[in-house]
């Protein structure tokens, strides 16, 4: 078995604290977002043969991660009741009590999205890829993740009261 | 689904896109970002580095003068 590359190898030490993040966001448990990316690490690296050198490893790694959590998802779609308050328990540490209260906030207006609409946000919004890479991790097409995503983003600004109408129901 | 279904399919219908004020939307990114940006900053636990530092050193194993 050949060696994957040292860029592949950095590529993952690198992208493990947003892939991390992001399994946080979608899963809502922090052992099960841990366990969901050491999962992918693990089938990252034995399938580094079928990626492409030169091609988009951040999104190649969210991919695996949100194909993995889809299928965990419907392991335990019944576990997720205590997620909220094992997710405040980690962000606790925050030694800034206003900052660690926006980011509650937050984390409570991302729970109330719909599945879709919180990753297409997440996607495009927070970890910085372009709509056409959301797309491609999320298999679907461009025009739906545009639609995931302004919907989510006027979810959201209702239910952090910045002033805007919930039409999104 | 033939070829031109399936543009369609994959046209972006404008009617589908929530118009909200600029400002409000950039609040709502910047809120976004300040949330991620967070759990970025949180500390990596052991158990992941310590996976990462294993597939590292079984990738030198698999090509011993790689690291030379």
């Amino acid at each position: 078995m050949k060696a994957p590359s040292e860029a592949f190898t950095r590529g993952l030490v690198e992208t493990a604290p947003a892939l991390r993040a992001f399994a946080i966001s979608i899963v809502r448990r922090i052992d099960r977002a841990d366990d969901l990316v050491q999962e992918t690490m693990l089938k990252a690296w034995a399938a580094h043969a079928s990626f492409q050198e030169g091609s988009n490893l951040k999104a190649w790694l969210f991919t695996i991660l949100r194909n993995t959590a889809a299928t965990q998802f419907r392991r335990a779609r019944r576990e997720v009741e205590d997620a909220d308050e094992k997710l405040a328990l980690a962000l606790s540490g925050d030694p800034e009590q206003h900052a660690h209260l926006a980011l509650d906030e937050m984390k409570q207006a991302l729970s109330q999205l719909p599945e879709d609409q919180r990753e297409a946000v997440l996607l495009v919004g927070a970890a910085g890829f372009s709509y056409e890479e959301a797309a491609t991790i999320c298999s679907t097409a461009v025009g739906t993740i545009k639609s995931r995503v302004s919907r989510a983003r006027a979810s959201l600004a209702v239910k952090l009261s910045l002033g805007a109408n919930d039409t999104t129901n | 689904m033939t070829e031109q279904e399936g543009q369609k399919k994959d046209a972006f219908d404008p009617s589908s896109e929530i118009p909200l004020d600029p400002k409000i939307d950039k609040m709502v990114g910047d809120k976004l970002r300040q949330y991620f940006d967070a759990l970025l900053d949180q500390k990596v636990p052991d158990r992941i580095v310590e996976l990462l530092t294993a597939l590292a050193k079984k990738d030198l194993e698999l090509e011993p003068g790689k690291s030379e």
